[in-house]
């Protein structure tokens, strides 16, 4: 495709994707970071493409504040590159700006803005602006003419009205004035000459016109640009514009005039109106009391006045003016886990930022909670406070044991700095909080500390969420060291997390199989879904490292056998699991569709993985014919049929690699079909309980 | 205050002296007018008492004890024969009962056996009257809109399920269950190709919802971070 067609296909992908994901990405934080990356992407993509036809946009400041995507959640390596290369691309754009020049989102008027700049170098706007300078020339001419005319008629009226003399009638004893008084009607008649007030369409600011002008015929490179990054600056990268927008007073302003509107230049609009509009507060001399003079009291200067409108740039869609909009550029709460509430709450301050001190958080001991030790209070609230020493803080903690790693507030907290990507330094990838991990000393002991950390969970499925802590550790260090040593350690350490997590949740299979109660045996399905979607999560690496972690055919059987247990045990309703839970899934789902492709590659190359993952289902299972995918858009079906040697017939077994549903002859081998159990009937009589 | 003053100016005359139980206290709510025991009754009983007291008995109370037993079952008798309230009837006959019993422990008088056909003629009238409500069908007549001998048990108590038998009749008739063998065809949404390197072919589709809409984003997500430079390298 050629750049001059790609502005508005890139306007037409930001949009749909903006609607679709700020939507289904609402509450977490990771997510968000990954849709603002993306959005980030097109927009360069959407600001090279506008440059190359408008040049002129170049001296502006597109407005992303430098400082703007700290906050962000990136675990993996490429994303930050992307990061470096758009905040490397915004650098070069500030800089090649000149500093000074208004905003092209807010000036009107101005000798420096961008309309007036761009006018002066279109003719075609010129002309447009002759044109209508022209006709108003024309009306104001036939204007004056009226006037001359309605002058002259009022004239003669009164003269004919002055040669009277009033009329009166006999009424018995006396007269009175005539109604119908010839004089009086003629002084009337003449009084009821009314003439309209002319008003010029431009207005009488030079630069203001020329402005004016522009906004008629905006061109369309020039219009997708500034509304695209318009509302990225104020709906997505600004801080809740909607809580902003509404103390002003939501719907249509009171005496508000938009210049796509105003009559005197309706028949030169030329492109359509836009959700960034020239609006003014101030009232046209048509609509005002001012709109017509009697001929006895009308002039010429008076009849034809100049433009009454004063033009500021108006957000159409939040009904607000840009310049009270702009400016809010926000991320950090978009990207922050939030602490549920529990004896940690009030230390959410300490997830937030790596700017406060620890002696804050010394002087705020007597905020602890009961349920914390003393020391636990501040080793949690110490953690981020530096922002360079995260690292060293978090490696520190692994061997203390003083923070408590199986409570989902902790994970959030080492989470959160393990990915938040903080301030950047000069063109380095892995930033300033992150360099740590490029060098091999502290790599080599994170790692024998997370090695020692695993060691103290390993007996017990309670440690779940420190695994996962532990997992998100091994794999940020995996994707940001530059050591071939330390990355074997990090694969070592994976696949031995890989193995722990694996047998907790076939331990928590048995006990399933063996337990009664019902309440029990929902809270133990829960936990195994937990269990299973930890080990799931231990392929959650950079795309370049998933072929060392799933190389054999016993990998793809984990892989494969974790994700049929989460799908298993999965409910139909999943709005009853507790957040993390959740969140876990929603993980799951993107990992899922990340490994779709090397997954589907490994099982094709080599079938044992699977079968053996079936094999432990269904006993009755005979591998017959090799796997294959089926076609284009259902390639996430892999297809077989059993051998037919010791049964009567063969079966058709599918298995889907995004959801991991399993299929024997066209129906689900291990539970009930999802259309099934979402039923209401089947809800009310059988609840959650398989 | 007249015993305040009276204790201060006098002294302590050494009089037989009785006590008795006042048990005063006031009853009112819901009343027009409070309720308490009569203290003209305490001080006929106080006078009789003092009166009737002989000290040279081994129980010195004794005669005015009798005296009101014999007077109570007077009482009875009256009141039987003007044929008072049942509870009324029960409760002095409790009473009398009550005192005769604790006389009879310390002195079996003849009269005694007087006081005794009294309470059994009290007793023997309140049986009486709880047959005759016995007796009666509907004394209160709280059953007379329920006519029992219309009551049809038979038919009442018969249920039926219409369509449980053709329905069990049909599942008999059912022929060998059909094939198990369902033809699977997957039904899945577009993909954006991951190879392509047209902004053409980069979309998402309206109208699908959860885990799908997110694959799709996924989709695009991952078209940008692996394809979007391709095409739009630094020139």
């Amino acid at each position: 495709m050629k750049r001059e067609d790609a502005s508005p296909a890139l306007t037409e992908v930001i949009d749909a994707y903006t609607l679709s994901a700020s939507f289904a990405y609402t509450d977490l934080p990771e997510d968000t970071s990954l849709m603002v990356l993306t959005l980030m992407d097109l927009w360069v993509a959407l600001d090279m493409c506008s440059l190359y036809h408008c040049p002129m946009l170049r001296d502006y400041n597109p407005g992303f504040p430098p400082l703007l995507f700290e906050p962000l959640l990136l675990p993996k390596k490429s994303q930050m590159g992307r990061l470096l290369h758009v905040e490397q691309y915004l650098a070069e754009r500030r800089k090649e700006a000149i500093s000074g020049w208004p905003s092209v989102f807010e000036s009107v008027g101005t000798k420096n803005s961008f309309a007036v700049r761009f006018f002066q170098q279109s003719s075609h706007h010129q002309e447009l602006r002759q044109k209508i300078e022209a006709e108003a020339r024309n009306e104001r001419s036939l204007k004056i003419s009226e006037l001359a005319r309605k002058c002259q008629m009022y004239q003669e009226f009164i003269k004919k009205s002055d040669v009277l003399v009033c009329e009166f009638v006999k009424h018995r004893l006396y007269s009175v004035h005539s109604e119908f008084c010839q004089k009086c009607l003629l002084k009337v008649k003449a009084q009821r000459f009314r003439v309209d007030v002319h008003e010029w369409p431009l207005p009488s600011d030079d630069l203001e016109a020329k402005a004016v002008v522009f906004e008629l015929d905006l061109p369309t490179i020039v219009s997708n640009w500034r509304n695209t990054t318009y509302s990225l600056l104020v709906d997505r990268l600004s801080l809740k514009a909607d809580a902003r927008s509404s103390h002003g007073g939501k719907g249509k302003k009171q005496g508000l005039y938009i210049l796509h509107k105003y009559d005197g230049l309706q028949r030169f609009v030329r492109s359509e109106a836009a959700r960034l509009q020239l609006a003014s507060d101030a009232k046209p001399f048509m609509v005002s009391h001012y709109r017509d003079f009697e001929i006895s009291q009308a002039s010429e200067s008076n009849v034809c006045v100049h433009n009454g409108l004063r033009y500021s740039m108006y957000d159409s869609k939040i009904s607000r003016w840009t310049n009270e909009l702009l400016g809010h550029c926000d991320l950090r709460e978009k990207c922050r886990f939030n602490l549920s509430s529990g004896p940690y709450l009030g230390l959410q301050y300490a997830v937030n930022s790596t700017i406060h001190t620890s002696n804050e958080v010394i002087a705020s001991q007597a905020k602890c909670s009961e349920a914390l030790t003393l020391h636990e209070f501040y080793a949690f609230g110490t953690l981020r406070s530096g922002h360079r020493l995260q690292w060293r803080n978090i490696a520190r903690e692994l061997s203390a044991c003083i923070l408590d790693f199986n409570c989902y507030e902790t994970n959030a907290l080492v989470t959160q700095a393990a990915w938040q990507v903080g301030a950047s330094s000069e063109g380095t990838l892995s930033r300033e909080s992150h360099e740590d991990l490029e060098e091999e000393e502290f790599g080599t002991s994170l790692l024998s500390a997370l090695d020692d950390a695993f060691g103290t969970i390993e007996g017990n499925w309670q440690g779940a969420a420190a695994a996962r802590t532990f997992v998100a550790l091994a794999v940020r260090l995996l994707s940001l060291t530059t050591y071939d040593n330390v990355r074997e350690g990090c694969f070592r350490l994976l696949r031995r997390a890989r193995a722990i997590s694996l047998s907790w949740t076939r331990e928590l299979g048995r006990k399933l199989q063996e337990g009664q109660n019902e309440d029990e045996l929902k809270a133990l399905n829960t936990r195994a879904l937990e269990m299973a979607l930890t080990c799931h999560g231990t392929f959650d690496v950079d795309p370049q490292h998933v072929p060392r972690l799933l190389k054999s055919k016993e990998d793809v059987a984990v892989l494969t056998e974790c994700s049929i247990v989460v799908h298993d045990r999965c409910p139909a309703v999943i709005d009853d699991l507790p957040a993390s839970i959740k969140m876990l899934l929603r993980r799951h789902g993107r990992l899922s569709s990340l490994l779709e492709a090397p997954l589907r590659k490994r099982i094709l190359e080599f079938r044992g993985g699977l079968d053996s993952t079936i094999r432990r289902l269904w006993a009755g299972y005979v591998p017959g014919s090799p796997w294959t995918a089926l076609r284009s858009p259902d390639e996430r079906w892999l297809v077989t049929e059993t051998s037919s040697e010791e049964v009567a017939s063969p079966s058709v077994v599918h298995y889907n690699l995004l959801d991991s549903s399993l299929l024997v002859n066209g129906s689900p081998l291990t539970r009930l079909p999802r259309s099934y159990e979402t039923h209401p009937t089947f809800r009310r009589l059988f609840g959650e309980v398989m | 205050m007249l015993t305040g003053i009276l204790r201060a100016v006098g002294e302590p005359l050494d009089v037989s002296r009785i006590y008795k139980h006042t048990r005063e206290d006031v009853l009112w709510k819901n009343a027009f007018q409070p309720w308490r025991r009569s203290p003209l009754w305490l001080c006929l009983r106080v006078a009789l008492q003092t009166s009737l007291v002989c000290h040279d008995d081994e129980e010195p109370h004794l005669r005015y004890k009798s005296f009101m037993l014999f007077f109570m079952a007077q009482v009875l008798r009256d009141a039987l024969k003007a044929s008072l309230p049942s509870d009324v009837l029960f409760i002095m006959k409790a009473k009398v009962s009550g005192r005769s019993l604790k006389l009879g422990e310390i002195e079996a008088t003849p009269w005694l056996l007087d006081v005794e056909t009294v309470v059994k003629a009290a007793q023997q009238e309140l049986l009486r009257r709880w047959m005759s409500v016995e007796k009666h069908r509907d004394p209160f007549g709280t059953q007379q809109h329920w006519p029992p001998s219309q009551l049809l048990f038979h038919q009442d108590t018969k249920l039926t399920l219409s369509s449980l038998r053709p329905y069990l009749a049909k599942v008999r008739a059912r022929s060998g269950s059909q094939s198990t063998f369902h033809n699977f065809t997957p039904d899945c949404g577009r993909r954006i190709s991951q190879c392509s390197s047209s902004l053409r072919d980069v979309n998402l589709w309206r109208g699908v919802e959860g885990s799908e809409l997110r694959l799709q984003l996924a989709d695009l997500e991952l078209w940008v971070q692996d394809s979007l430079k391709d095409g739009w390298g630094q020139t």
